[in-house]
């Protein structure tokens, strides 16, 4: 067993990662350890990747212990307006005191490409580092080789034969080094001192549209930030406007000032950039949250949040104007911003479209389609998602207008054993059967079901029967008699009207 | 039967006084006894001429509600046992059903083509069960015009319910709860009314096993099951229902048995297949003496009127 990483007090006693064990016991008596946990250190950079997200939208993980920010184009937002400090400067040492007030040590440099960003901030002077684009070769020449993101065995090769610095390989003829190390640590090289570009693969897609606003203070109430998400919706419209594009999905990402962030996203069934409406949608969202909302957000501690993003992350294109003198358009408008803000409200599975499914095993046929995914339109004909309008059929079976999820067992007085129920009891009520129609015999779909125990494999018999007031059920005996089941149990599937 | 000898100013004052009563039965939501007498028929038919109607298609009770349920506008539905929740879907069913085969003659009418969103609170579905597209295609509702909401808080219910009534791209909303929900008072169920008459789409409120509140629907119907009547031999009938009209804007009220027949999509009025109903629970038989005492109720106040006149 070794040790996989120490605190501060520890390195100052003279532990280091790498060391065993029992050599640390040996040293330092009474050491406060804890067993190495990869997924949770995993989640907690992922946390602060979604915090970083701050500055940039395009954050990838670098694991165990790194992040790399795609800052080209970001930086400039946090240069001071009078010029005197750029805007790099200014993002490396904000991001470097937040870190810090939540109790995190970071090391970051700033480079014209990944490999050399890395190398600096691992191994360069400690402090904020930053690096003009073509001073790669030099100021990466005194580093050790290591610092080239090179496996343990290579940097161990390399060390053996002496090469302990990248000025040393900088130098060497390209043919000869990737024969004898591979042609990984010429990559690493090329990558680290710019010849070859390294695409970062950001942890989200980047947004096609966004906007964000910065608090000085953390604001804490709902309202406000619901003002805000209006006015962010607004500048987004006139982007879409721009492109003539409408949004599909977009995203609202709240920035906790004592860190972390608290993201939600909401989906339109069709292409939109009404701000009014986009702001709604997020309304309605909120509203689900409740009053958890508030805690989720520290409200109530008294933190708050201190930055706003929405962005866009799906459009579609959106004519200028939709003019139907019929007014059939703004119905049908008027409907898909009802769906939305149902979804927004209920969440995508309480708001579904009902298909029927071509299986006879009752509760298989039909599905519940999110009416999101589906696409919104009024009226029943067959449509793009291909919902058949369904007409009555005198040949088919009857089926009950309500049924339940799970059948619900019911206990069966008095039965003839091929025949249905002549009393039963379901939810501790006694109901006479005053008729009854049936069997009707449906076999499990065994090729389907794969003995998964979801459903049970036996023969259902189906029988319709009415109580005396005249309220009708759907029951079932599952499995036959003494084929199937010695005792085979009675369920109520469904109601009839 | 009325009388052409009335006296104009007599016939002034009762209109009045018939358009007062039946103010006040809208804003308490109930039916005051006097409001039960039977108001004069010219009134209510000026009412209501202009008003979108849905017929049942059964001549008495079309009668008693002014020409059938009015279109645009809220209505409710109670069940005196939520576990009669079925009971009570199947019959909006197969009443939007009728909706949709009047429109499809007309090409003026929106039922058609329009939606039906179908609201039901979680507490409904656990007590019996959810929307299950076959039975609503047995019934001869189209599933597919159905946008199903499954609202997990009776709150969250009718906050959809609203929404959707306000919604010009609507033709039925319903909205299933069973809960006590004391967010369904009089203040909010005449929200929910002025929205649906402002873009037109009617509202149908399910309460299940709730005893009279008020609201400001402009119609109460209690239905119950009624026991079928096999058409031959003991073979399964058609679907029945206890309907018992509670409330209307015109101060009437009875109680029918009602069929549904999917096929032609029809009701018809149908008698009978009620002996044994005074075995089953009380539940089960409390439509009957408050049908039998509206409909004498009614008939005097008919009778009172001529000798009046």
């Amino acid at each position: 067993m070794k040790l996989t990483a120490v605190g501060e007090a520890a390195e100052r006693l003279g532990l280091r990662p790498g060391q065993a064990l029992a050599d640390a016991c040996a040293a330092v008596p009474g050491l406060d350890l804890h067993e190495a946990d990869g997924d949770a250190d995993r989640a907690f950079l992922e946390g602060i990747a979604d915090w970083c997200d701050r500055y940039t939208p395009l954050v990838s993980l670098d694991a165990p212990d790194g992040l790399f920010l795609d800052i080209s184009g970001c930086a400039h937002l946090f240069a001071r307006r009078d010029g005197k400090a750029d805007g790099e400067a200014r993002l490396a040492a904000d991001l470097v005191t937040r870190l810090a007030r939540t109790g995190l040590t970071a090391r970051v440099a700033v480079a014209a490409t990944p490999g050399a960003a890395w190398a600096l901030a691992r191994f360069g002077e400690t402090g904020e580092t930053r690096l003009a684009a073509g001073g790669e070769g030099r100021a990466l020449a005194g580093l050790p080789v290591a610092a080239l993101r090179l496996s343990g065995d290579e940097t161990a090769l390399l060390d053996r034969l002496g090469l302990k610095r990248i000025g040393q390989l900088i130098g060497q003829p390209r043919a000869p080094l990737a024969a004898r190390f591979g042609m990984a640590l010429v990559r690493r090289l090329d990558q680290a001192l710019g010849f070859e570009d390294e695409p970062l693969s950001p942890r989200r897609p980047a947004p096609e549209l966004s906007a964000e606003r910065r608090f000085a203070e953390p604001v804490a109430d709902r309202q406000a930030v619901l003002a805000v998400v209006q006015s962010l919706a607004e500048g987004l419209a006139a982007g879409l406007e721009r492109l003539g594009r409408g949004a599909r999905h977009l995203e609202l990402v709240l920035f906790r000032a004592g860190g972390g962030v608290w993201r939600t996203a909401v989906a339109t069934s069709r292409p939109s950039r009404r701000a009014r409406d986009l702001a709604g949608l997020f309304r309605e969202r909120l509203e689900r949250f409740g009053e958890r909302l508030e805690t989720d957000l520290g409200f109530d501690s008294g933190s708050g949040i201190d930055m706003v993003r929405l962005a866009v992350l799906e459009t579609e294109p959106l004519d200028d104007t939709q003019v139907d003198l019929s007014g059939r358009a703004d119905a049908t408008a008027e409907f898909a911003q009802l769906i939305d803000r149902a979804v927004a409200r209920l969440g995508a599975g309480c708001v579904t479209r009902l298909a029927p499914v071509d299986s006879h095993v009752p509760e298989r046929a039909f599905a519940l389609p999110s009416v999101v995914r589906a696409g919104v339109r009024i009226g029943g004909q067959t449509d793009a998602a291909g919902f058949h309008r369904a007409v009555f059929d005198p040949a088919l079976p009857d089926r009950p207008v309500n049924l339940f999820d799970r059948p619900e067992p019911i206990e069966v007085m008095a039965q003839v054993p091929e025949g249905p129920p002549s009393r039963f009891r379901w939810r501790r009520v006694l109901y006479d059967v005053v008729r009854a129609d049936g069997p009707e015999r449906i076999a499990p779909e065994w090729w389907l079901d794969g003995g998964s125990g979801a459903h049970s494999l036996l023969t259902r018999d189906y029988y319709r029967v009415e109580d005396r007031q005249g309220r009708r059920y759907w029951l079932y005996r599952d499995g036959l008699y003494e084929r199937e089941s010695a005792e085979p149990g009675w369920f109520l599937h469904g109601l009839f009207a | 039967m009325r009388s052409t000898t009335a006296r104009s100013d007599s016939e002034g004052a009762q209109k009045v006084l018939a358009g007062l009563r039946r103010d006040i039965a809208r804003l308490e939501g109930r039916l005051a006894e006097d409001a039960r007498l039977e108001l004069d028929p010219g009134v209510a038919d000026r009412d209501i001429t202009d008003a979108r109607l849905q017929p049942f298609g059964v001549g008495r009770l079309d009668a008693m509600l002014g020409g059938g349920l009015a279109l645009g506008d809220l209505h409710e539905v109670r069940t005196a046992e939520s576990r009669d929740g079925a009971c009570a879907a199947g019959f909006l069913a197969a009443l939007m059903a009728r909706a949709a085969a009047d429109a499809a003659g007309d090409s003026s009418a929106r039922s058609l083509d329009d939606a039906i969103v179908w609201i039901s609170e979680a507490d409904r579905r656990r007590e019996a069960g959810d929307l299950y597209p076959p039975g609503l295609t047995a019934l001869g509702l189209d599933p597919a015009r159905i946008i199903r909401i499954a609202a997990p808080r009776a709150a969250d219910a009718l906050w959809t319910f609203e929404a959707a009534l306000a919604c010009r791209g609507v033709a039925f909303a319903v909205c299933e709860v069973r809960r006590q929900a004391h967010c369904l008072d009089l203040t909010a169920t005449r929200r929910l009314a002025l929205r649906a008459q402002g873009s037109g789409a009617t509202g149908l409120l399910l309460r299940l096993g709730r005893q009279p509140e008020p609201t400001a629907a402009a119609t109460r119907l209690m239905i119950a099951p009624a026991p079928s009547l096999p058409a031959v031999g003991d073979a399964w009938g058609r679907p029945a229902w206890h309907v018992d009209v509670e409330k209307t804007r015109f101060g009437r009220a009875g109680g029918f048995r009602l069929e549904w027949d999917a096929g032609e999509r029809r009701f018809a009025e149908r008698e009978g297949g009620d002996h044994e109903r005074s075995v089953g629970s009380a539940g089960g038989d409390r439509a009957d003496p408050v049908a039998v005492a509206a409909e004498d109720c009614v008939r005097t106040a008919g009778a009172g009127g001529q000798g009046a006149a």
